[in-house]
């Protein structure tokens, strides 16, 4: 450091000494930014002169002018230029402005940056500051709130598993992938590969013509992340955060006496026996023995959890040279008892310049290694055998042998379990070569791999039954498991820029050809019968043993380039085209042709509009188009035939194969083009506006529709069948309060968007798709023409069916008591027998919407939407002096939510579950008919009709993230050599409003039909930022 | 040019059917049909469990006849089936394109148009008239019309005269399993009788017969148990399992869900059916054999019931096919955990014990393998298809349908199934004497079958062959559970799930809407 600094000091010396000998007044002086931050290499420039220096690391500087009159010029990059008049001061304290009229900051775009001015696309950047003193584990939580038109859902608090799903612009295929190409560094990777620490900026780029540079993979957006780059001198970092998190909502169930009265109550309801003796019922409530329990499930398996995490990051340079380099730990425990992740992550940036700058090398070296523990089933499986858990079963019965229910606790307490190992490595090296000026030739090779092991082991154990049980005990084997996944990712990009200027005439080019390949594989081993509970495979018995592999191969090639055209910033015109070819479709399918095209207006450029530095104004209009070949499937143009089709004869096993997926060799891209309209405005230099309208069609939509099963194969082929349309308008707007070092600052920055999503049309044949890609979505979502993507397709209903809707006997004679009753539905009451066994007052009350005076099949309708219209977001920062509080809320509106399955709906699937304490208490009966809750049954039949009882508001805002924080004073801290010095308090996910149904987060993914996932959490953290 | 090839990628872990070059392809892909056969491994016992047999409430909608076209259960059989066809077409439609011997081709062909007609005669018991497809169809080839009922009986029965030529009498025992000539003429005389071709049932039965290979086992209960497969002489077709393979999808849940689970629950219906020893209904008032009081040794803690085997007095002196059949209120269900084969180690059943699933008070017995000794879902108990007593039963039926029988030969099938050793049960002519009416011998001849085939999967099909569903397809009988306790019983016979046959559903079940949603040619 010490040496850098002289260095410089030298030079600008030496080079001024001559001119300055004949006057000099010594001036000294110290820059720093209003938060009295000492700003580093500041330019100090005497006004008409050539004699300038720099500020040092503290912000210090020293010079010598000619004369007392002589100005002083302060430059620093994003800073507002100060001219300053000496007069008689020898010391000068110069507090430098954030220049916030300049609109020309650096943008990140595609294969490069461009200076904001001349953006034509909507492209978000985001700031990532926060990130150091929030505790999220997942980048993408850091976009939540912060962007117009940017969907977020957090899908789960678990452990070690951080995909939020990521939705720009609604959605615009059908069963594939939906998630926007994200790019780290200029190469696609995902939020897992990255710390939020680590991270310069994220931009989204939302419009078509921004993203169509990426062609074939950006239908659904695009998000650019650049990683922290270094920094002149040399610079450490740690970063702490201690948390505690808990549950958002959990359900809160009966106990187990209600849910013995209840239950005989729902069979009764439904014509059939009682369950449970008054015996039975006295004996759970007085709790005397412990095989009549009375369990919380959730409080049985839910816990408060702790997380740390540590960050250090070490960089620096200078003009030939810099480095960075960060390593990252974090250790958390789920809420989920018994699970929990540990990660170590890591990250180099070298660069080097040589030959006058001529060539650029860098190299990035970046990975991590994440431990996660399961308890002996996945945490999914769990959460759903949670709510099929009644409050009438023990975990551990007397003999000291689990439930079925309570099995995992017990074998995690014996040595059993899932353990995760993810690790990935990426190596990454370019060369920029720059021959002559205005000529850039980079080339980027890139290597991935990814690799995740899975071990699975099962000690050997007696479950016992219950009285709840229809499980009895039983003895379950041991069984060791051990899965390896593997992606290599190989990617080669070859880019050249050329850039022209002249008088206001500005064009830049950019060619490139890009290469990408990925390899999968996954084998999985398996043993059962181990005689020892170690995972070693060979304690098992070998002839149960199993191996299995599968393997993919996937590439593309692409060709693409790029024009800009300014003319005094005034009016900008880009253009750019990409070629993809894609190893996923057949011959004469494989390639796809991407162009975009953009322009735009900067209104406050032109001459009639000069001197205004009131009103600032860019109109932006922007049409392009972009594909999708994101399939889950590597090979759409061969019949599958699965070789593991095993069968036995004469008590060998012997291989056997079977066609399991038919070809589609006609599969090709789906394409989406997007036109945007759209305007950046800013007031008084205060009020930033910025709206975006735009229209996005997708065509040739990829999904997997029903087959005929009679073609022998159940798994659904591929096929580009439909059109869908999102449509709507993102509007960001901005206030920043006036600088003020003593007093209080703020800023707010917020967002709107509004999405209408419709699937337009789905081929000539079709007029709906099922989505059926897991058993609880089945006959729950449905893409039907006219409505939106994956809507609720199920019964309506009007309300319930009351006493007055029915006849009994003796003409409907009412001294007779209700349960002696034959309910018959009056005439005029349409007949739902057909689809519900003997409807009685406070069922549901299912409307004929075809009209034929009988409910079948045919009544079911579209009855609600999946996809929120519209999603709204905050981010207030506070300054006061050295306190700072930010508050980042987020929300949706127009949200709705199908949620039925155990708990939900009362003893599904023939006493699965429980019931709800909003449920009893709310229930129909003939006491209480008064309520918009349905008597309880126990019945199948009803369990599997869906309609829009099951419906619920999803809307809801969320105080997502609240930070309190406070810096040290410089000057307090230079004594102990410290730069910097933060400590904070900060909670996510503080509170949340919404009508939802109780116990269950409305922040989900659509496809979570039923009420079993892991719930979101909340957190409350301490934690410090220490420099050095 | 260089990036049409860095784009080339051939699929790494699987085959294309149009890639078979040896003999092992065509062979594993038979293989692959048996799989796809067995590819609901609830087939064919879980039909028992719809109609007056058993109740199990995850069959609930097919048990109370409300099921639809988009019930679980009805696109489940379709599928199985449709996808043994396919794998079925696969096999012959490249069969010819490859070398081998001519006796395997001959095997490999001939298994192929087995299973194809097991595949169709199941589609056209339960749907009738199917779309028929005979070769390995494409997407482009997705619609396709329904084929009448007659087309595709009489593509079955070719399917099935081609088997029986090709087909071998025997193989080694380490090819045991694989369809035979004999499984071929049993499946044969099944369709014919089901689609009331008597003469021609006759015929195919004395086929079997004439092949000298099958007869009847002595040990009833031994036929459906794994430790008798490599010696069972009765069994003409069944699906293989294997124990401990649940990881090849291998194994089956019989004994899981028949003894660990409540759920799948025996009626009293079936319970009533089995005789008294002396040959009499125990609903006959002459039946002086059948005594409903209580032995109050059956109680806990029921050594004697342990040790000697004892039943409460009410079923006592039944047909020993009840025993191997069903689980009897107290009295034993399973052994305690290794105790296999232990009389200390036995469990007793006592329904108060399993109310909050089982509401019958009946357990099923048949296809438990206690040898898995507590281990869920790893059976290797082999499912019958077509045994023996079936081509005797079915021989006697077909005979008295005619209607000019011979009495004395009729009776000497029926009385074979009755007398095997471990059976006895009363000759025909001794409970009912002779010169019996053509009526009569075929109420004895249906409660023969009643018995002896009980959770084999064949019940849907007599009911519907007999036209008899508003007789049998009514409430859901069983004994009280909460009664029935450890130190007290009393037999307190009541519905436990009601229902009404409505004729106009017929036997016959809708074709599955994913299908018509699809498939434009058929309405």
């Amino acid at each position: 450091i010490i040496i850098f600094h002289f260095h410089v000091y030298s030079k600008t010396i030496n080079s001024k000494i001559e001119v300055l000998r004949s006057q000099q007044i010594e001036i000294k002086g110290k820059i720093t930014d209003v938060k009295g931050n000492a700003i580093f290499g500041a330019s100090i420039l005497e006004k008409g002169t050539n004699n300038a220096t720099l500020s040092n690391i503290n912000g210090e500087f020293e010079i010598k002018i000619k004369d007392k009159n002589s100005v002083l010029i302060i430059n620093f990059l994003g800073f507002e230029q100060q001219n300053i008049k000496i007069l008689e001061k020898k010391y000068i304290e110069i507090i430098l402005i954030e220049d916030t009229t300049q609109l020309d900051e650096i943008v990140v775009v595609g294969y490069g940056s461009k200076k904001k001015t001349e953006v034509t696309g909507a492209i978000t950047t985001v700031s990532t500051k926060d990130a150091k003193d929030r505790a999220v584990s997942d980048a993408a939580q850091l976009l939540q709130g912060k962007v117009s038109g940017v969907n977020i859902v957090q899908n789960s608090g678990q452990p070690g598993n951080t995909n939020s799903s990521i939705r720009i612009r609604g959605v615009s295929s059908i069963d594939n992938n939906n998630d926007p190409l994200i790019i780290i560094d200029g190469v696609p990777g995902d939020f897992n590969d990255i710390n939020p620490n680590d991270i310069k900026s994220l931009s989204v780029l939302k419009d078509a013509a921004s993203a169509s540079i990426y062609g074939s993979r950006a239908s659904a957006g695009v998000i650019i992340i650049e990683t922290k780059n270094s920094s002149k001198g040399l610079n450490l970092d740690y970063n702490f955060l201690y948390t505690i998190t808990q549950p958002t909502r959990l359900p809160n169930m009966v106990n187990s006496w209600e849910h013995a009265q209840l239950r005989n109550e729902a069979r009764q309801n439904v014509g059939l026996p009682e369950i449970y003796s008054d015996f039975d019922i006295k004996e759970f409530e007085y709790g005397l023995n412990r095989n009549r329990p009375n369990t919380d499930w959730y409080d049985t398996y839910f816990q408060t959890a702790a997380l740390s995490s540590h960050y250090l990051n070490l960089r620096g340079g200078d003009k030939k040279y810099n480095f960075s380099s960060s390593l990252t730990y974090l250790d958390q425990e789920g809420v989920l008892k018994g699970t929990n992740t540990d990660k170590l992550s890591f990250r180099t940036r070298l660069n080097g310049k040589f030959w006058d700058d001529k060539i650029i090398f860098n190299l990035n070296i970046y990975g991590d290694e994440a431990n996660t523990h399961e308890l002996s089933s996945s945490t999914s499986t769990i959460l759903s055998q949670l709510a099929s858990n009644t409050p009438t079963t023990f975990v551990i019965s007397d003999n000291g042998a689990p439930s079925f229910a309570g099995r995992h606790l017990y074998i995690e307490d014996i040595g059993g379990g899932i353990d995760n190992q993810r690790t990935s490595l990426r190596l990454q090296g370019s060369v920029t070569i720059k021959p002559i000026k205005n000529i850039k030739a980079k080339l980027l090779y890139s290597k991935n791999r990814f690799e995740l092991d899975y071990q699975r082991l099962l000690p050997e154990f007696e479950t016992a039954g219950s009285i709840d049980n229809s499980f009895e005990g039983s003895l379950q084997l041991s069984s060791l498991t051990k899965d390896w996944y593997q992606t290599n990712t190989n990617q080669l990009t070859a880019t050249v820029d050329y850039n022209y200027k002249n008088k206001g005439h500005r064009a830049s080019f950019l060619f490139g050809y890009e290469r990408l390949e990925r390899d999968f594989t996954y084998d999985r081993a398996f043993v059962n019968n181990l005689s020892n509970n170690l995972p070693i495979f060979d304690f098992g018995d070998p002839s149960t043993s199993f191996l299995t592999s599968r393997a993919t191969s996937n590439a593309t090639v692409s060709q693409f380039g790029r024009i800009n055209y300014s003319y005094k910033y005034r009016y900008i015109f880009n253009f750019s085209m990409r070629r993809d070819g894609s190893s996923r479709f057949a011959d004469g399918q494989k390639y796809g042709v991407f162009p975009s095209a953009s322009l735009g207006w900067v209104v406050d450029k032109e001459k009639f509009m000069k001197n205004t530095d009131v009103f600032k104004l860019k109109l932006r209009a922007s049409w392009g188009r972009l594909g999708n070949q994101n399939i889950y499937t590597a090979y759409a143009a061969s019949d599958q035939l699965s070789v593991t089709e095993f069968y036995s004869f004469g008590g060998n096993i012997v291989p056997g194969s079977g066609t399991t997926v038919l070809a589609n060799p006609d599969t090709t891209w789906e394409t989406t083009e997007q036109t945007d309209i759209g305007f950046d405005m800013k007031l008084y230099g205060k009020v930033t506006i910025n709206f975006d309208y735009y229209r996005k069609t997708t065509s040739d939509i990829l999904a997997r529709i029903t087959i005929p099963s009679s073609l022998g194969v159940t798994t659904l082929p591929y096929q580009n069948i439909g059109n869908m349309l999102n449509e709507g308008f993102d509007l960001d707007i901005g206030y920043k309060s006036k600088p003020n070092p003593d007093g209080l600052e703020f800023t707010i920055n917020s967002n709107i968007s509004y999405l209408h999503n419709e699937v337009t049309s789905l081929g000539n044949d079709l007029d709906f798709v099922d989505h059926a890609s897991t058993n609880s979505e089945f006959g729950v979502l449905r893409s039907q023409v006219g409505s939106s993507f994956a809507s609720f397709f199920g019964y309506k209903t009007d309300g319930l069916l009351q006493i007055s809707d029915f006849t009994w006997q003796n003409n409907s004679d009412l001294s007779i008591p209700h349960e002696q009753r034959n309910y018959l539905l009056k005439s005029g009451i349409t007949d739902q027998s057909s689809v519900m066994s003997n409807p009685a007052p406070g069922d549901i009350k299912l409307v004929d919407t075809n009209g034929d005076n009988i409910i079948t099949s045919d009544d079911k309708t579209i009855i609600g939407r999946s996809i929120p219209k519209i999603n709204y977001g905050f981010n207030i920062n506070f300054a006061y002096k050295n306190w700072s509080l930010r508050l980042i809320g987020q929300g949706v509106a127009g949200a709705q939510a199908y949620v039925n399955g155990p708990g939900v709906g009362p003893f599904w699937n023939v006493g699965n579950g429980s019931v709800s304490r909003e449920l009893a208490t709310n229930r129909w009966t003939f006491e209480n008919q008064n309520t918009s809750f349905a008597r309880l049954y126990e019945d199948k039949v009803r369990d599997a009709l869906v309609s829009d009882y099951n419906i619920y508001d999803a809307d809801y805002f969320r105080m997502k993230n609240v930070t309190l924080s406070y810096s040290f004073n410089q000057q307090l801290l230079e004594k102990f050599r410290i730069k910097k010095l933060n400590v904070f308090a900060t909670a996510e996910n503080l509170f949340t409003i919404t009508n939802f149904l109780d116990g269950y987060d409305p922040e989900r993914d659509y496809r979570n039909t039923r009420g079993n996932f892991h719930p979101q959490i909340a957190t409350m953290s301490l934690g410090f930022n220490l420099s050095f | 040019c260089n990036d049409d090839k860095f784009l080339n990628r051939e699929p790494i872990d699987f085959l294309s059917p149009d890639n078979f070059t040896v003999e092992k392809d065509i062979e594993y892909a038979v293989n692959g049909t048996y799989k796809a056969y067995i590819s609901d491994r609830e087939e064919p016992i879980k039909t028992d469990f719809i109609v007056d047999n058993g109740y199990y409430v995850g069959y609930q909608e097919m048990w109370k006849r409300i099921y639809n076209n988009e019930t679980f259960f009805i696109e489940q059989k379709w599928a199985r089936n449709y996808r043994t066809i396919l794998r079925a077409n696969t096999v012959l439609f490249y069969i010819d394109d490859i070398e081998m011997s001519e006796e395997k081709y001959n095997q490999f062909k001939g298994e192929a148009h087995f299973l194809r007609a097991l595949a169709y005669f199941d589609l056209l018991e339960f749907y009738g008239a199917v779309p028929l497809r005979t070769k390995p169809e494409s997407l482009a080839e997705k619609d396709k019309p329904l084929s009448s009922e007659d087309e595709i009986l009489t593509f079955i029965l070719n399917d099935l005269e081609v088997a029986s030529t090709l087909l071998p009498v025997e193989y080694d025992m380490s090819e045991r399993g694989r369809a035979t000539k004999g499984a071929a003429f049993a499946i044969k005389a099944r369709v014919y009788l089901y689609n009331k071709q008597f003469q021609n049932a006759i015929d195919n039965c004395q086929k079997v017969k004439d092949l000298g290979i099958y007869t009847l086992m002595d040990d009833f209960a031994g036929i459906f148990l794994p430790e008798n497969e490599a010696t069972n002489t009765e069994v003409i077709f069944d699906l293989q399992y294997e124990t401990d393979q649940a990881v090849r999808n291998l194994s089956n849940f019989w004994y899981t869900r028949f003894v660990f689970w409540g759920g799948y629950q025996i009626l009293q219906n079936l319970e009533e059916q089995f005789y008294s020893t002396n040959g009499l209904s125990i609903n006959d008032p002459t039946n002086t054999l059948y005594d409903t009081s209580i032995n109050s040794d059956i109680y806990s803690p029921s050594t004697k019931v342990k040790n000697e085997n004892l039943y409460d007095n009410r079923f006592t002196n039944r047909d020993p096919r009840m025993y191997a059949t069903i689980v009897v209120p107290y009295s034993f269900f399973r052994y305690k955990r290794d105790g296999v084969g232990n009389n200390a180690d036995k469990e007793i059943y006592y329904p108060s014990s399993f109310r909050t699933a089982n509401f019958s008070s009946f357990k099923a017995r048949k296809y438990v393998d206690h040898s898995n000794n507590w281990v869920q879902n790893i059976s290797g108990a082999n499912p019958v298809i077509i045994r023996y007593a079936d081509i005797l039963l079915m021989e006697a039926e077909a005979l008295v349908e005619m209607g000019s029988f011979n009495e004395n030969y009729v009776v000497s099938l029926i009385n074979q199934v009755r007398q095997r050793p471990s059976v006895m049960m009363p000759k025909v002519e001794d409970v009912e004497g002779t010169g019996l009416t053509q009526n009569r011998l075929r109420e004895i001849i249906r409660h023969e079958r009643r018995v002896e085939f009980a959770l084999e999967g064949l019940r849907f099909h007599d009911i519907k062959r007999w036209d008899i569903g508003n007789q049998v397809l009514t409430d859901a009988k069983g004994y009280r559970p909460s009664r029935l306790q450890t130190r007290s019983a009393t037999y307190e016979l009541y519905s436990l799930e009601t229902r009404t046959f409505n004729p106009s559903l017929g036997y016959k079940w809708p074709i599955p809407r994913t299908e018509t949603d699809s498939n434009e040619l058929i309405e």
